[in-house]
């Protein structure tokens, strides 16, 4: 071969270099999540001030204030702001507002609640006055924006937003089942067929589905042909909080997590080995090829 | 609506608004009017003291005044203030729950009053223990401190403390206007520093230990809480401002002294801003010129087109030369010769694969650094705000620390593998002299305490480890240099300069010495080309 | 077998039908590799609007599963053929033509570790070289494993009667996780031995028109070749 031949071939290299080279360092990027310093704070998820072009727009654009905050005075003729107030400017409104003014129009909906886990979790809260790690046992206000959610929004739409608003409790749950399927399919390319969390955990039931005949009820929903075993596949597979698993699932999850490893060190080994074999073979052959 | 109506302990403050309102309306007949006199009252709330009656406040004023509570209030024409609404009631929880548009002049008026019917107050305070830490903030003190920042709503910055429990987590942004500094004025640790640390007068600052990042403290030293409702400005021209952080035992990792910024011969490896950095590197540059237009001197010595004696004029025909090759089809061939011959070395590899090995080592490595360096540099100068390059110019982000770290080993390994080379296997063609270990021993060792920098840069500032774990070489290494018990700050200053001093030493030896090849090889292979010399018959 | 073109003599080296089975293994390998990396790697924005152009996920799984399919009715058909080699070809399994590991191909490897590093001379290799062999079998027993991790994964109902559920899990694990190690080994080291390296660039043909001239038949197949023609050597 002439060396014009050569030529080409290595210009064709250093084509093909670039791309890789971008690529990589899109991976990398991507991997890395975004930079640690403190980007812009973004508006206060609940506020004083109410957007009223949002508001209008939204489920309960109709309402008055005065239908669901009651008028600003209560019955000892305090105004409103209450500066005497002990907790006068200290307590989130989620804390202290009466969801039960819900449940004047959602009853069936707030009674579901209050069966739920969310409610155990508030009475064991108000009982013993100490939060969980998650935080606050949610009330209606923690995951329903009162003044701006929308109705009538498509399944897709609900199900990708309930993914954020109960990942803002249980974020390594959400980061979990966005790396399962059902997280992948349904929020990430929007199939609506695929599960989202109220699907399996309930809509206000909040079932913590650690008992094997009630998740298999769930999976039955969309699996009609699943047995005992189907309900020990793992969908939040992560080791954050395995420790709220069922027993069968943790001894499960510790061998899918060893495999997983091992199978991974595995890749890794032979890349390496084959990619520095390609490499030096392929630097002598040039090398020989450039003597002739 | 009609139980508020009727009910009998309707606030005074509400009606003291509606007896306003009437009287507005009273006043003047047309909108027009009404909007010139929502401003005035706006602006007079906001701007002078006197007339900021505080309906929240100020209960006694509006007892003597209960004679209003009676007078009728029903179809309120001020109902044209919130026509825009569907609403048919006068919603009074709007007149103040109403989210101000603060992108209008009308509407920062507004939320900037919202804010300082409180806060103007002596009374507005923060308990911390027993001590009272004032929160005041005084419009006219206010708009002396920041002359600018007076026409932008106070939550334009504060932007999550409109919230009960009403206290800000995220503190006063400042990003979403002001871009960060470059590698020149604050270089990458200062990234992890809060805007406000530096230029708000507040001298005490702390440093977060989960999150590595450096901001005002509301306690001082003794352990005092202090107010940070000042917005006085520090004097940034004022380079003793910096030692704020940047004196010895500082609670923040801050290097011991004040560091000038790199210089733009940084660029070989690093990001760099357009400065001279230290005086070093500008001496060190000036004698890389003089190397330069030494070597270019004995260059012109000798014929030029069979010119033998006027520089003038041989300059003038080889630049005639130069200009008509690269505006000819030859600046293609040149372009394979920098691609193939340079870039990826072709005639090292083929002398041999070993030696094109090391070489790439060094040389790539090297390379590809300069290439990221320019990027940064270049692409942070034209967009600051985009993430990609605030990635680049953070050295702890993960894809910035694991390049640098990488290349950095590879230069390393390289120069490890010459000295083999030369000094243990010792083949035929290596011919050791002084020149080959100066440059290895000075590539070597400014390679080296750059690692040491990065580790005591890590173990200094105190950045969580899961942070710094892409560093894969800097962060063990800082992890044995934290054992080691040194104040590593105070080191730090020290291994700047040695590794500054080196930088300067190399780029001052670049045309001198065996470094010389990084010009003369590169340009013998283009003349090569352009003479048509064929490999082998070169002299 | 030998069939002359022109001046240059070329000879067989690969029938129709293993060309054949080649191209189905290309479309369909970068068929599954494209939709299902865009499964796992959905999170990035623009993928979604490629998945929206591919008519949706469902669309795109449904393509990922007729692939799957498709792919492994080649790997079948080969297997097949396989026996008929064996039984009506009377072909060797174990022979210098086949592709089963022998001892030789560690002799090989360690003689051209030799070359590279520029201590000896390059190997003769028989009729398929060690690395041909290990493509050969990365292929082969990938596809059977990708294949009932990838069955476990779309019929878990079934599969989970027979085995504890979390297998579903650890199936998806060694799924993802081979099909990065499929498709970045033959990104890199597939591709450099049939397209870059200089003997062969830009592309080396004979998986395609089956054919391998006289001149390269014996620098890289040397010993097939001495085979072949005993006399000449």
């Amino acid at each position: 071969m002439q060396t014009g031949s050569v030529n080409k071939q290595q210009r064709f290299t250093i084509r093909l270099i670039g791309p890789i080279l971008m690529a990589g360092f899109l991976c990398l990027s991507a991997a890395g999540g975004s930079p640690a310093w403190g980007t812009a704070a973004s508006a206060p998820q609940s506020s004083w001030f109410v957007d009223m072009n949002q508001f209008s727009a939204s489920a309960h654009g109709t309402l008055k204030c005065e239908d669901c905050h009651g008028p600003m005075i209560d019955k000892e003729k305090k105004s409103h702001p209450d500066e005497k107030s002990p907790i006068y400017l200290k307590q989130d409104p989620k804390r202290t507002f009466d969801y039960g003014m819900c449940g004047k129009c959602h009853k069936k909906t707030y009674e579901r609640y209050l069966k739920g886990e969310h409610a155990k979790a508030l009475e064991k809260e108000k009982k013993t006055g100490e939060i969980s790690k998650t935080g606050f046992a949610p009330t209606c206000g923690d995951c329903h924006s009162s003044h701006f959610t929308k109705s009538h929004v498509s399944r897709v739409e609900t199900g990708k937003a309930m993914t954020e608003s109960c990942g803002t409790c249980h974020p390594d749950q959400r980061n979990s089942y966005l790396a399962n399927y059902h997280g992948k399919a349904g929020v990430n390319l929007e199939h609506d067929k695929a599960a989202y969390c109220t699907d399996c955990h309930g809509a206000h039931d909040s079932m913590s589905l650690k008992d094997t005949p009630q998740t298999l009820t769930t999976c039955k929903r969309c699996h009609p042909d699943a047995t005992e075993n189907f309900a020990d596949i793992i969908i939040h597979d992560s080791a954050l909080n395995a420790d709220k698993k069922s027993e069968s699932k943790q001894s499960g999850l510790s061998k899918v997590h060893f495999l997983g490893f091992l199978s991974y060190i595995f890749i890794v080994l032979v890349l390496v080995l084959f990619y520095s074999h390609s490499f030096l073979v392929m630097l002598r052959k040039i090398h020989e090829k450039l003597r002739k | 609506m009609e139980a508020f109506e009727s009910c009998p302990g309707i606030t005074d403050f509400e009606h003291e608004r509606r007896r306003k309102r009437e009287k507005y309306l009273m006043n003047s007949k047309t909108i027009v009017a009404i909007v010139v006199g929502v401003i005035f009252f706006a602006t007079l709330a906001a701007i002078t003291m006197t007339s900021g009656r505080n309906e929240f406040e100020n209960p006694t004023a509006v007892a003597s005044e209960d004679a209003l509570v009676e007078q009728p209030a029903k179809t309120e024409p001020a109902d044209d203030l919130v026509a825009a609404e569907p609403v048919i009631e006068p919603l009074v929880c709007l007149d103040c729950h109403r989210s101000p548009n603060i992108e209008t002049n009308e509407g920062i008026i507004s939320s900037q009053s919202f804010c300082y019917d409180c806060h103007k107050e002596k009374t507005c305070v923060r308990k911390s223990g027993t001590k009272e830490i004032s929160l005041q903030v005084v419009q006219q003190d206010f708009i002396k401190q920041q002359p600018l920042h007076q026409y932008i709503a106070c939550i334009h910055c504060h932007k999550d403390v409109s919230q009960s429990p009403h206290k800000s987590l995220a503190n006063a942004q400042c990003r979403e206007c002001h871009s960060v500094h470059g590698e020149k004025l604050a270089h990458d640790p200062h990234l992890r520093v809060a805007c406000q640390a530096c230029h708000f007068e507040s001298k005490a600052v702390a440093l977060n230990p989960e999150t590595g990042a450096v901001s005002l403290a509301n306690i001082d030293k003794k352990g005092n809480a202090i107010s940070l409702s000042s917005h006085a400005m520090a004097d940034m021209t004022d380079e003793t401002s910096c030692e704020k952080c940047h004196f010895s035992k500082n609670p923040v990792g801050a290097p011991t002294s004040v560091l000038p910024s790199k210089g733009f011969i940084c660029i070989m490896c690093h990001s760099a801003p357009l400065a001279m950095g230290h005086p070093i590197f500008g001496v060190a540059f000036l004698i890389f010129l003089m190397g330069v237009f030494a070597t270019l001197y004995f260059w012109y010595q000798g014929k030029v087109c069979g010119e033998e004696k006027s520089i003038h004029k041989k300059i003038g025909l080889s630049s005639e030369t130069i200009w008509s090759i690269i505006f000819s089809k030859q600046f293609f061939g040149l372009l394979k010769v920098f691609v193939l011959d340079i870039i990826l070395q072709r005639r090292l590899l083929q002398e041999s694969v070993q030696r094109w090995f090391m070489h790439a080592l060094i040389f790539t490595s090297i390379f590809l650094r300069l290439v990221l360096g320019l990027f940064t540099s270049v692409g942070f100068f034209f967009n600051p705000e985009s993430d990609m390059m605030l990635a680049l110019i953070d050295k702890n982000y993960a894809f910035t620390a694991f390049a640098n770290d990488l290349l950095g080993l590879f230069i390393i390994i390289g120069i490890f593998w010459a000295v083999v080379q030369r000094y243990i296997i010792k083949p035929a063609h290596v011919k050791t002299e002084i020149q080959d270990n100066l440059a290895l021993v000075i590539i070597g060792l400014l390679v080296f305490i750059g690692f040491l920098l990065e580790a005591a840069r890590i173990a200094s500032t105190g950045i969580p480890a899961d942070m710094t774990s892409s560093a894969f070489i800097g962060a063990p290494l800082a992890a044995i240099l934290g054992v080691m018990g040194l104040d590593w700050s105070a080191v730090y200053p020290y291994l700047w300069y040695a590794h500054g001093f080196m930088a300067a030493l190399l780029i001052a030896y670049l045309p001198f010495g065996k470094m010389r090849h990084v010009f003369n090889t590169p340009m013998t292979y283009f003349i090569e080309k352009v003479a048509g010399v064929k490999r082998g018959e070169r002299v | 077998m030998e069939t002359t073109q022109r001046s240059t003599k070329t000879y067989q080296r690969f029938s129709v039908l293993h060309r054949l089975l080649h191209i189905i293994i290309i479309v369909n390998f970068t068929l599954l590799a494209i939709t299902g990396f865009l499964l796992r790697f959905s999170c990035w924005d623009w993928v979604g609007s490629i998945v929206a152009l591919m008519g949706g996920a469902s669309t795109a799984g449904n393509l990922h599963r007729f692939s799957a399919a498709f792919l492994y009715l080649g790997i079948l058909i080969h297997i097949c053929w396989l026996f008929y080699y064996k039984i009506a070809l009377k072909g060797r399994w174990f022979g210098p033509d086949s592709l089963a590991p022998k001892p030789k191909d560690f002799n090989d490897l360690y003689h051209n570790l030799r070359y590279v590093f520029g201590k000896g001379k390059p190997p003769m290799f028989d009729r398929f070289s060690y690395l041909q062999k290990v493509d050969y079998w990365a292929v082969m027993l990938g596809m059977q494993s990708m294949g009932i991790t990838g069955l476990f994964m779309w019929f878990p109902e079934y599969f989970s009667t027979i085995v504890p559920g979390y297998w579903i899990n650890i199936a998806n694990h060694f799924h993802f996780h081979e099909a990065v190690l499929a498709v970045m080994y033959i990104g890199i080291v597939h591709m450099s031995d049939t397209h870059f390296l200089p003997e062969v660039f830009p592309i080396e043909k004979s998986i395609f028109n089956g054919k391998i001239s006289e001149e390269r038949f014996k620098q890289e197949h040397p010993e097939e070749w001495k085979r072949l023609n005993p006399a000449q050597e």
